[in-house]
């Protein structure tokens, strides 16, 4: 199980619009709350068709809600394989 | 732990239960009576009793009726991962039993045909044991629900 480069900054997403709960996301992205909990731990990296709609549904772009290494400044949790 | 740690906790000890168990049955049947038409009728109704175990992943998806999704990419990874498990386990686990009879058998010894069908349910019941531990182990990663 190797570490991943990837963070990603969901949680403050989902504050920031509305203090969305995880299963309202979870539900408006098609997966369980589980996986919503796993990916916004690191514990999972999401696959990119599902990245996309998460990124959709706070109307932003992939990369301003997963960030690949240590580039960008904005992370929140580092992302491992499940 | 999460609810899929205990749905996977529940299987793993359900399901080995459900190999072992009509298939010692089924097996016990055949050595007992012989493979006539009466014992293997009764081997098959013992197993298609058997196989209805396997529809407890159904019922458990009914009693999560709640919740919208029942299964994800993520869930999919998991079982991809467990089926692999598994499949390497039962792999030694062959290994092993062929290794022990011959260890224990010596060059000149034999090994009885009423072992072989026991070894098989031996080795289903290893593999749905070991499918499960790596599900309740990769649902552990995920996180707490509560």
């Amino acid at each position: 199980m190797h570490d991943s480069p990837i963070t990603n900054r969901i949680r403050r997403l989902r504050f920031d619009h509305g203090e969305m709960t995880q299963q309202e996301l979870a539900d408006k992205v098609g997966v369980t709350r589980q996986t919503v909990i796993a990916i916004e731990a690191g514990k999972y990296a999401p696959s990119l068709p599902l990245a996309f709609r998460i990124a959709r549904v706070f109307h932003t772009s992939v990369e301003d809600v997963f960030q690949y290494g240590d580039g960008q400044a904005s992370s929140d949790t580092q992302t491992q394989a499940p | 732990m999460n609810k899929s740690q205990e749905t996977s906790l529940v299987l793993m000890i359900l399901m080995p239960l459900c190999a072992l168990i009509p298939g010692s049955v089924a097996v016990w049947l055949v050595y007992t009576q012989g493979a006539h038409l009466r014992p293997l009728l009764m081997f098959t109704l013992v197993m298609i009793l058997g196989s209805l175990f396997w529809g407890v992943p159904a019922v458990l998806q009914r009693v999560h009726k709640g919740r919208k999704v029942h299964a994800d990419e993520r869930d999919l990874l998991i079982y991809k991962n467990c089926v692999v498990a598994a499949h390497i386990v039962l792999w030694l686990y062959f290994a092993v039993v062929c290794l022990v009879a011959w260890w224990l058998a010596g060059p000149e010894g034999m090994v009885s045909v009423h072992m072989m069908p026991l070894v098989l349910v031996g080795a289903v019941a290893l593999f749905v044991l070991v499918e499960y531990l790596a599900a309740f182990i990769q649902y552990g990663r995920g996180g707490d629900d509560a």
